[in-house]
């Protein structure tokens, strides 16, 4: 999930009245379809989202995981990224 | 005299042995004893010991007895009166003066019986693996970090701190504590004996405490490395043991249970008020689970926050607390529903309120909270629960990479683009400063919801220009949050939004300087001790449309910005200074005790156990062993009790060490060699008699010490002895660690009459005086708490001194001083005989109230009660000495 994916995913999910994760769920939902199923997209799509709703949990925790940026779970100790912030003094010469 | 005995404890392994031996050895350790326990050892540890016999005492044991056994028998080599510091033989002595400074903590108190410090792992960049911890009846895992976490270096928990338990890789037991609760207990062959020996003590009122001035290294389980899994079956028979002893007993400390429904990643305040409040409330009692109130990927970064999150919640719990964002007051379903919330506005939304009247009490940080709910219709009783700083983590020594150009730096978070308008903060910023000024704006871009658009709208900003540093989502542990503090000079809070913010209040305890918003729960912390931005207007909030949210003035925000960094010489110092005295002010332990006292009024808590009474030396019906203190302010008569004490036998010391003067031409009964001591360590602080130190720097502490220790080697040949210096009152805790069951006299004047006595002296002001008076008699009192002491009235002196003879020396019978000579009251009475008779002045009260009610306890002898200047004593101690320090300032008129 890059940075720009998230926030249209956002504005998606608030069009259609779901939850960023709930419209994870029913794409995948939508995938697995059969395709024998396509004649008939709407009411395909219908179903796919009302039965976002009831997601496990297992599935809606793999998709925030989705939905969480890597910076959000990964950590570094800051003081590394302090010293990257701050330009490297030219050495004096001997 | 009493000293310690270093009771280092190996198994095999010389080089790791060798290595522990050379540092130490390369230590400051005066008056110790070194014993070195060979605990079966077969590899070239016995024959290479024998090197070191001239330096340490050595007990060779045929078999490896396990740790417990193994310390035992070096508990036993030690002298009767020693203290005793059990080392394992992996630890490496980084900190030359580390026995002084926990000699300092294990004298502190009275109750401080057992010592510990903090201690490094092997990493070359400094983790901290033990701070003094905790262990949970759930896991029955001891924890050496109050996080349970190991985590990077940076200066956390650097004070002096009551734990529940220590790790015995490091122990220094006072010997008092020893008598009374034994060595550890042989049920243990290794591990979790130090965590019973900690329990076993706080049972009797003895404490565990943390010297957070003591910085060691520990190479962890060095000395039992690759042992085939012996090391795991000892840990499991130990923690069985353990458990069947203890776990009820930890179980039953809990006075209720409570859920948190909460967060532990998103939004940043609300995650940190979970981590700051969960694991305090559980250790004061209430049994936490914990509730995530939005799906997340947990990140508690906190043992006992996990613990609570595995907890499984009872289908009604006691109590429900919930400190989420958008207010989902409904999540607490318990038989007492809770919230603590905060608003971004000057009034929370509508369903917020609808949400808080269904609950039984709603907290808030502060009263522009209050306000905010009751403007939007709560009914229900909201109380003040003002959330402190954590002292332990954000304070003036944090260590952080600085600009080495030496910029001055603005900080600034951005978590929500609307709330806290980062834009405005750089437009601001740039109008402030010319391009070549020497700041630097640094923000810190929060990983989280926002973070993509934040880094969008700010990147047009600052892309061309070099004053601006942007931290973009870079997440970092917890534990490391006051180190983007450190690295600044300063914090800009110029948002919109008014919740409470965490960061405001740790700038300030940090030593930086504070420029935020007047707006909302920061504006009453900013008027007060930073630079508040006037509002320029309210505006909606563009996400709650008919709430309003303040726009700051951005003239006044660049206005301000410029100040600072012009009077940055003048404000930098003074940041600093104030920083700790305004974390004591906005404590988080205190946020936390008060957010557990509303909860058990509330939730009907089952009352607390009794306390054992805290521990004291002198209630452990020992004799005194003959070293007798005299206390008492200068000018108050410690001369004349001092020479009656010597005629009822006590030795002052050699006749030509004693000073003889003009004041008291019947001497002083003072040891030369001693008052040569006191004055260099008042000296040593930058004070003297007059003007006392208000700091005890530690090198100072060490060289009196040594000092007076060669003063009381020759005393201890003939005891009863007495040592006398007015000055004395000042320092006596810091000879605590070389005396021997001391007792201390304590006389006592009329102020007033030691007040004329000084005028006519010193030319000393009354004011001056009476606080000097009030500063000696304070730290005295204090020093010789929870020992064996007793008063004398001068008074008593002039009015009869044959019967304040007879009762000084039953009361000094009564502690077991032998060898006291029966008086003649005629030499009483000739040696009460004038110069030293005084003519009594009449009743005078020129006191201030603090120093009538000393006078008050000291006349009613109530002083004497242990309980006397406790608590908060250390704070009157301090008030007495800044008194002191601004009477001589002001002339003492």
């Amino acid at each position: 999930m890059n940075a720009f994916d998230a926030p249209r995913i956002d504005a998606l999910a608030r069009a259609l009245e779901l939850s960023p994760r709930q419209l994870l769920v029913a794409a995948m939902r939508l995938a697995r379809a059969d395709a024998a199923d396509s004649a008939n997209e709407a009411e395909r799509r219908r179903r796919a989202l009302a039965q976002v709703c009831v997601a496990p949990p297992a599935t809606e925790a793999v998709a925030a995981l989705l939905l969480t940026p890597i910076a959000s779970y990964a950590q570094d100790d800051i003081d590394r990224a302090l010293a990257n912030l701050w330009p490297v003094l030219p050495s004096a010469d001997v | 005299m009493r000293r310690a005995a270093l009771i280092v404890l190996a198994w095999n392994r010389w080089p790791l042995t060798r290595r522990c031996l050379d540092s130490l050895l390369a230590s400051e350790l005066d008056a110790t004893e070194i014993i070195m326990v060979d605990n079966g050892s077969n590899d070239a540890t016995p024959t290479a010991l024998a090197g070191y016999a001239d330096r340490v005492h050595v007990v060779s044991l045929r078999n490896n007895l396990g740790f417990v056994r193994g310390m035992n028998a070096g508990i036993a080599a030690a002298q009767p009166d020693d203290d005793v510091v059990l080392l394992n033989n992996d630890l490496l002595f980084t900190q030359a003066d580390w026995l002084g400074r926990l000699r300092d903590a294990a004298y502190a108190a009275p109750q401080n019986g057992i010592v510990g410090c903090r201690l490094l792992g092997p990493e070359a960049e400094g983790r901290v693996y033990h701070v003094g911890g905790f262990i949970e009846p759930d896991d029955l895992r001891g924890e050496q970090t109050e996080s349970g976490h190991v985590e990077r270096e940076v200066a956390q928990y650097p004070r002096q701190r009551r734990v529940q338990a220590i790790a015995f890789a490091l122990a220094y037991i006072r010997r008092d504590c020893l008598q009374r609760i034994g060595g550890l207990d042989t049920a243990f062959h290794s591990y979790f004996e130090d965590t019973d020996y900690c329990l076993r003590a706080a049972d009797v009122g003895i404490a565990s405490i943390v010297a957070g001035a003591v910085t060691l290294r520990h190479d962890q389980h060095g000395s039992t490395q690759g042992d085939g899994g012996f090391r795991e079956r000892l840990f499991a028979q130990s923690r069985a043991t353990f458990g069947a002893r203890w776990r009820e007993r930890l179980r039953r400390n809990y006075r209720g249970d409570a859920v948190w429904h909460g967060v532990t990643r998103f939004p940043a305040e609300h995650a940190e008020l979970a981590r700051l409040l969960v694991r305090r409330l559980d250790a004061r009692g209430l049994c936490m689970a914990f509730a995530s109130s939005m799906r997340e990927v947990a990140d508690a970064q906190d043992r006992r926050l996990e613990l609570a999150a595995r907890r499984s919640i009872p289908a009604l719990p006691g109590i429900a607390l919930v400190c989420a964002p958008d207010a989902p007051f409904a999540q607490a379903q318990a038989r007492h529903r809770v919230a603590l919330g905060f608003g971004e506005w000057e009034r929370v939304p509508e369903a917020w309120a609808q949400g808080a009247n269904a609950l039984d009490l709603l907290l808030v940080p502060d009263t522009f909270q209050r306000d905010a709910f009751r403007a939007a219709g709560v009914r229900i009783p909201i109380e003040l629960v003002p959330i402190g700083v954590d002292r332990d983590y954000c304070h003036t020594a944090v260590p952080a990479p600085r600009d080495p150009q030496g910029h001055f730096v603005f900080l600034a978070v951005a978590a929500e683009l609307a709330r806290d308008a980062p834009e405005r903060l750089v437009a601001a910023f740039r109008r402030a400063f010319a391009a070549d000024a020497a700041v630097r704006l640094l923000i810190h871009i929060q990983p989280g919801r926002d973070a993509a658009a934040i880094a969008a709208a700010l990147a047009p900003l600052w892309a061309a220009d070099a004053r601006i540093r942007v931290l973009d989502r870079w997440g970092f542990p917890w534990h490391q949050r006051a180190q983007l503090l450190a690295a600044a000079d300063a914090y800009v809070c110029a948002r919109r939004g008014g919740g409470w913010h965490a960061m405001a209040a740790e700038a300030i305890a940090c030593g930086k300087i504070l420029v935020a918003t007047d707006f909302g729960s920061q504006a009453e912390l900013v008027r007060a001790h930073g630079f508040a931005v006037a509002v320029e207007r309210l505006v909606d909030d563009p996400a709650q449309p008919g709430l309003r949210w303040a726009e700051s003035d951005e003239g006044a925000l660049s206005a301000q910005l410029r100040e600072v960094f012009e009077r940055r010489a003048e404000l930098v110092p003074r940041a600093r200074a104030q920083a700790e005295v305004f974390a004591r002010t906005c404590d988080i332990d205190v946020s936390a005790d008060r957010l557990f006292d509303v909860l058990a009024r509330v939730g009907a808590l089952a009352p607390p156990r009794v306390a054992p009474t805290p521990h004291a030396p002198a209630r452990q019906g020992q004799p005194g062993s003959g070293q007798i203190v005299v206390l008492g302010m200068h000018r108050s008569g410690t001369s004349s009790i001092a020479g009656l004490l010597a005629r009822m036998g006590v030795w002052p010391g050699p006749e030509e060490d004693l000073l003889v003067g003009p004041d008291n031409p019947k001497g002083h009964y003072e040891s030369g060699p001693l008052h040569g001591t006191c004055l260099r360590r008042l000296a040593a602080a930058g004070g003297d008699w007059q003007q006392p130190p208000t700091v005890a720097p530690p090198a100072a502490i060490d060289a009196f010490r040594r000092e007076v220790a060669s003063v009381l080697d020759v005393l201890d040949a003939r005891r009863p002895w007495l040592i006398k210096e007015p000055r004395l009152c000042l320092i006596a805790r810091e000879l605590l660690p070389l005396l021997t069951r001391p007792v201390f006299v304590h006389v006592v004047r009329d102020p007033h009459e030691v007040a004329d006595s000084l005028a006519a002296r010193n030319g000393l002001g009354r004011a001056h005086a009476f606080a000097l008076w009030e500063q000696y008699t304070r730290a005295a009192f204090a020093a010789s708490r929870g020992q064996l002491r007793l008063l004398v009235d001068y008074a008593d002196l002039l009015d009869d001194p044959v019967a304040l003879a007879n009762r000084l020396h039953a009361e000094l019978h009564a502690f077991g001083i032998e060898g006291l000579l029966a008086l003649d009251p005629a030499v009483v009475r000739e040696w009460a005989a004038p110069p030293t008779r005084r003519a009594r002045s009449e009743a005078r009260d020129e006191l201030d109230p603090a120093q009538r009610a000393l006078w008050a306890a000291i006349k009613d002898r109530s002083i004497l009660d242990d309980d006397a200047l406790q608590p908060g004593s250390d704070a009157r101690e301090a008030n007495a000495a800044a008194s002191a320090h601004h009477a001589f300032a002001r002339g003492g008129h």
